[in-house]
């Protein structure tokens, strides 16, 4: 902490001795107010010196005492040159309006145009909200995760899935952040919608590869996700109403210019078909999800974001059985300037993912209810030492509670399973600086600890996994630290081309266990204890770059090797419900490598991407397969994406997706055999089958209604699955009808030819 | 559950169709197969032995005759032998267990030995059966149809009190009209320890039938190796394995030391 603190010290007095002046502020949009992240601002002079702007839309540019052009850019809005005479520190806060000579055209990738060559970090993508309204999608319903999956190095858990695995990771060693507080279970119905409402997002940041240090607690990626801050110049609403759900979005200024707020909210409505149906009639299924965000800024140093989400799914069985899940995030947000270099923000989260299971048709109904609860305290600092140099200081603590599960009947109130706490913090440093000319690094350390806190049942158990002892103490039970440091290195050989290459070692204190097809509400969250260790994951990656034709053409291939420990799996046969879920679970290695490419056209009336990845995941755990490497279930050797949008004019746009993947690897019976009277399937190995490959195409058409006054709409028209492949979901084995001897392979498909419309409007 | 929620979201949904392929599987080689019993009753002990087959051929699987089969009472010493009656079915008919007792069971056969030891849990007593007024569909017009008619699935409430010591294991056997019942119905008081326990077995039966059911206390293992067996023929889980079996030497099946208590009810 001392270091921590002199380091400061050194770089506040670095920047005293610097002949320079600094200009700063934000930069937003015309229209809406909304800050844009990622804007950039260059010396038209001389393009090398130029920054961009933080996740607030604060930017900080260093330059010698002067006059200047300043040149403003952010993809998509018309560029806006400054001219300043420097001669002290000066405020300029910048308002771009969009590109309106270019509106038809497409832009497919946020900020600066040749940001893939210049940022140091790689494995980075960055979705606008733009494309993800273009793409069709199953049932219509716009999905920032699903997006995602079509690109390289991102595939779908499963179909129609908005869960996902990078990099051979699983769906829990993804950190998906909402306005910085982490979603737990990011998927309604069972996975085939996300939580994410793609009305009220501003911006998606998928890091794969590296990330830096501010982020932690999952090996395998980050995906930041920032809600819109709200329109803070004028009222406005816009809203989908689809086959089975709508959307109502509204949002406008409580002072102009000052503060806004933001309200989103979505309801699906499937279950209303269900009443049409004598059978199913007293079922219900539906989900709903509200976010919320206000913003006010009292000076121009000072701005304060309230941001909440609050979702919630509902399953009711004939009135017998009925279950509800559901996450709620609240974020409060401080942003302080103390000097135009030194940019800080405080926030306090708070995150709960619980579900309650009622039963209440037997002779004793009772619920059980299951929590994962975080209070969590962030606070960073970002220092513009020169426009070549960047700091980021900061820590976070999180006090997580996690209920496995609490059944409550009319009399009595028992833990299913015991209720623990434990606290994770970290304490990171990174620096973003050019050393040379045409190199750039980004490196980091974090500094992550877990401690396991006393005042419940832990256990020590023998090699076989019996229980031998019982831990009740109210003393720290375990206390975990881990450093975790990254780099980044970026070589631009020139304006198009670049050579990356990083390392990076993360750890991840929270397991989700899973044993099953899909996600489903009641999968369990564990933390580390006595005996679950902190996952570690290290990646080195090497990637190059080239972007073709003035930025029209994006180029890359990446490739990366990642090693894993302590990854968590559950032992053969293992009891998903067993009092003590130590005594079920086995432990060992992980590793991936894989080779990515990607080819996007970013420009013109035709836009899209090709993307293809090759890749192995395997794991080796004591005590399954014979203690040998086998393939991990996500392992897909080949994955496939294109993505083509065509503009036929300015009011009609067509578009299509063909993905194709490998099947993912699957655990097949190699003989049978009866055993009390039943016929049992024989397994000699874990994962040693194939699924059939998987491939489908998707089309959407959207059509611009005629403009009024204040208020246009338009048509979107989606068909999924277009040529009707049944793709297989599962395969279960059963007797033959004809002889019940014999034994057949069942294939059960999902989707085939889905259709969706939906009617978009903006007032 | 899983099954039922995914197909109530498909057909919310429009869309799942099933239909067989064709998949080759590979071959594996045979490997043995033993079910052992002893209860505290006369007549419930034997052991059966079995070869598995490939999964494109034809269910029974071979039986395996020529053992040399004995069961030991750890708590007194006392080894007997059971003998071959017909081709890889082993019974002593004599031989009854004691509760609170360790047994191990000892096969040799074509040079192999395979052991099993299975601990006779302290007898807890079936108080009562009764049958739920309602088929599964919860009145009329369920998902699984109503009423009951042929072949439907009647819940039937086995009663009992849960020792107060945690960690007990309990097995049912159902007979209907004679005829042994395949499906593995077990329970452990994991959530109920100490209750009397009323949840329901989904039993498949009709009106009139003459339904029999066997409560049996298992050890962990035993009560292991079945959950394992029934995740195996659900196909339940993303990553099926074979049941884990109490015996030695990669045997598959399971050695049983368990009590019975039985109670019968005729389906109204």
């Amino acid at each position: 902490m001392r270091n921590t603190i002199f380091i400061l010290l050194l770089f506040f007095n670095y920047s005293l001795f610097a002949q320079s002046f600094n200009i700063s502020g934000y930069i937003s949009d015309k229209k809406s107010g909304e800050t844009l992240i990622g804007a950039t601002v260059v010396n038209k002079a001389n393009k090398q010196i130029g920054v961009s702007a933080n996740t607030y839309g604060y930017y900080s540019l260093n330059l010698p005492k002067g006059n200047y052009e300043l040149l403003f850019t952010y993809i998509g809005y018309q560029d806006q040159s400054i001219i300043v005479n420097l001669t002290e520190s000066k405020k300029l806060n910048v308002i771009m309006s969009e590109n309106s000579l270019q509106l038809n055209e497409v832009v497919i990738s946020a900020s600066r145009e040749n940001n893939r060559i210049t940022q140091s970090q790689m494995g980075v993508e960055k979705l606008n909200v733009i494309t993800i309204s273009k793409l069709p999608v199953l049932f219509g319903e716009k999905d920032v995760l699903k997006t995602l999956q079509l690109l390289p190095g991102v595939k779908a858990a499963g179909e129609g899935q908005s869960g996902f695995t990078v990099r051979g990771g699983s769906i829990d060693q993804n950190l998906i952040l909402l306005d910085d507080a982490p979603v737990y279970n990011a998927s309604h119905l069972l996975g085939f919608f996300s939580t994410f409402n793609s009305d009220a997002i501003k911006d998606v940041t998928l890091y794969k590869g590296t990330a830096p240090a501010q982020f932690g607690g999952r090996i395998s990626s980050v995906v930041d996700i920032k809600m819109n801050d709200g329109n803070n110049q004028t009222y406005g609403a816009n809203g989908s109403i689809g086959l089975i759900s709508s959307k109502l979005n509204i949002e406008g200024p409580i002072q102009k210019g000052k503060s806004s707020f933001l309200i989103s909210g979505r309801r699906t409505y499937a279950d209303l078909f269900l009443k049409l149906s004598d059978q199913f009639k007293d079922n219900q299924l539906y989900f709903y999800d509200l976010n919320t965000k206000f913003n006010y800024r009292f000076s121009d140093k000072d701005q304060i974001f309230v941001s909440g989400y609050f979702g919630r799914d509902v399953l009711g069985l004939n009135n017998r059985f009925a279950i509800d899940w559901g996450n709620s995030t609240a974020t409060i947000r401080y942003n302080h300037l103390f000097n135009d270099k030194l940019f800080s923000n405080t926030s306090l989260i708070y995150s709960n993912y619980d579900y309650n299971i009622n039963l209440t048709n037997n002779a004793n109904p009772f619920s059980i209810l299951s929590r994962v609860r975080d209070w969590n305290a962030k606070q960073e600092f970002q220092y513009f030492a020169n426009n070549n140099n960047e700091w980021k200081i900061g820590f976070n603590v999180i006090y997580h509670t996690v209920i496995p599960g609490k059944i409550t009947d009319t009399s009595s109130t028992e833990n299913l399973s015991d209720i623990r706490d434990g606290l994770e913090s970290a304490l990171y440093i990174s620096n973003e600086r050019q050393v040379l000319k045409n190199l750039k690094i980004n490196y980091g350390l974090r500094l992550s600890n877990f401690i396991v806190l006393g005042g419940s049942n832990y256990y020590e158990l023998d090699k076989l996994n019996n229980i031998i002892d019982t831990i009740n103490q109210t003393s720290a039970v375990k206390n975990y630290i881990n450093y975790e440091p990254r780099f980044a290195l970026n070589y631009i050989i020139d304006n198009s081309n670049s050579l990356k290459l990083s390392y990076s070692r993360n750890t991840q204190n929270l397991h989700l266990i899973n044993n099953s097809v899909t996600t489903s509400p009641t999968d369990k969250w564990v933390m580390n204890t006595n005996i679950i260790k902190p996952e570690i994951g290290d990646q080195i990656s090497l990637g190059y770059f080239r972007n073709l034709k003035e930025n029209m053409y994006e180029f890359s291939v990446e490739t990366y090797y990642k090693w894993m420990q302590n990854q968590i799996d559950y032992k053969d046969a293992a009891d998903e419900r067993n009092r003590v879920i130590e005594t079920q679970l086995l432990y060992g290695n992980g590793r991936a490598y894989g080779f990515e490419f990607l080819l996007k056209k970013n420009k013109g009336k035709f836009t899209g991407w090709i993307s293809y990845t090759l890749s192995r995941t395997e794991k080796q755990i004591d005590g399954i397969n014979k203690n040998e490497w086998y393939v991990a279930r996500q392992d897909r050797t080949h994955d496939i994406s294109i993505v083509a949008m065509y503009d036929i004019s300015k009011r009609m746009n067509v578009s299509a997706i063909w993905v194709y993947q490998t099947g993912n690897a699957v655990t097949f019976p190699s003989g049978k055999y009866e055993i009390a009277g039943q016929t049992t399937w024989l397994y000699t190995e874990r994962n040693g089958y194939r699924m059939p490959d998987y491939h489908r195409l998707d089309l959407g058409l959207t059509y611009k209604l005629k403009e009024k006054k204040h208020f246009n709409s338009e048509l979107s028209v989606g068909l999924y699955n277009a040529y009707g492949r049944e793709n297989a979901y599962l395969i279960s084995f059963e007797q033959s009808e004809s002889n019940p001897n014999k034994t057949v392979a069942v294939q059960t498909s999902l989707f085939r030819w889905v259709p969706s419309i939906s009617w978009n409007f903006k007032f | 559950m899983k099954k039922n929620i995914l197909i109530i979201i498909s057909v919310i949904l429009f869309i799942s169709c099933e239909k067989e392929i064709d998949i080759n599987l590979n071959k594996s080689n045979p490997r043995f197969v033993i079910e052992g019993n002893i209860s505290n009753m006369a007549g419930e002990c034997y052991v059966k032995i079995t070869k598995t087959i490939n999964f494109d051929e034809v269910i029974p699987n071979p039986s395996v005759s020529g053992a040399f089969v004995t069961i030991t009472n750890n708590t007194t010493n006392q080894t007997d032998t059971i003998n071959e009656t017909i081709s890889g079915l082993y019974i002593n008919n004599s031989l009854t267990g004691i509760e609170g007792h360790k047994y191990t069971m000892n096969i040799k056969v074509n040079g192999e030995t395979f052991i099993a030891s299975s601990i006779m849990p302290k007898m807890v007593n079936l108080d009562s059966i009764q049958q739920m007024e309602s088929s599964s569909g919860g009145g009329h017009g369920g998902p699984m149809g109503g009423g009951i008619s042929s072949n439907s699935i009647i819940r039937i409430t086995p009663k009992y009190t849960d020792p107060e010591n945690y960690a007990n294991y309990f097995q049912f056997v159902v007979t209907r009209n004679d005829t042994l019942q395949n499906d593995v119905f077990i329970q452990s008081d994991f959530g109920f320890n100490g209750l009397v326990s009323d949840r329901p077995l989904r039993v498949k039966a009709n009106k009139k039938d003459m339904v029999k059911v066997d409560m049996q206390c298992i050890d962990e293992a035993v009560y292991n190796y079945f959950f394992g067996l029934s995740e195996n023929i659900n196909q339940s889980s993303a990553t099926p394995a074979n049941p884990v079996s109490n015996i030695s030497n990669n045997a598959l099946g399971y050695f049983k030391a368990h009590t019975t208590s039985t109670k019968t009810i005729i389906i109204k």
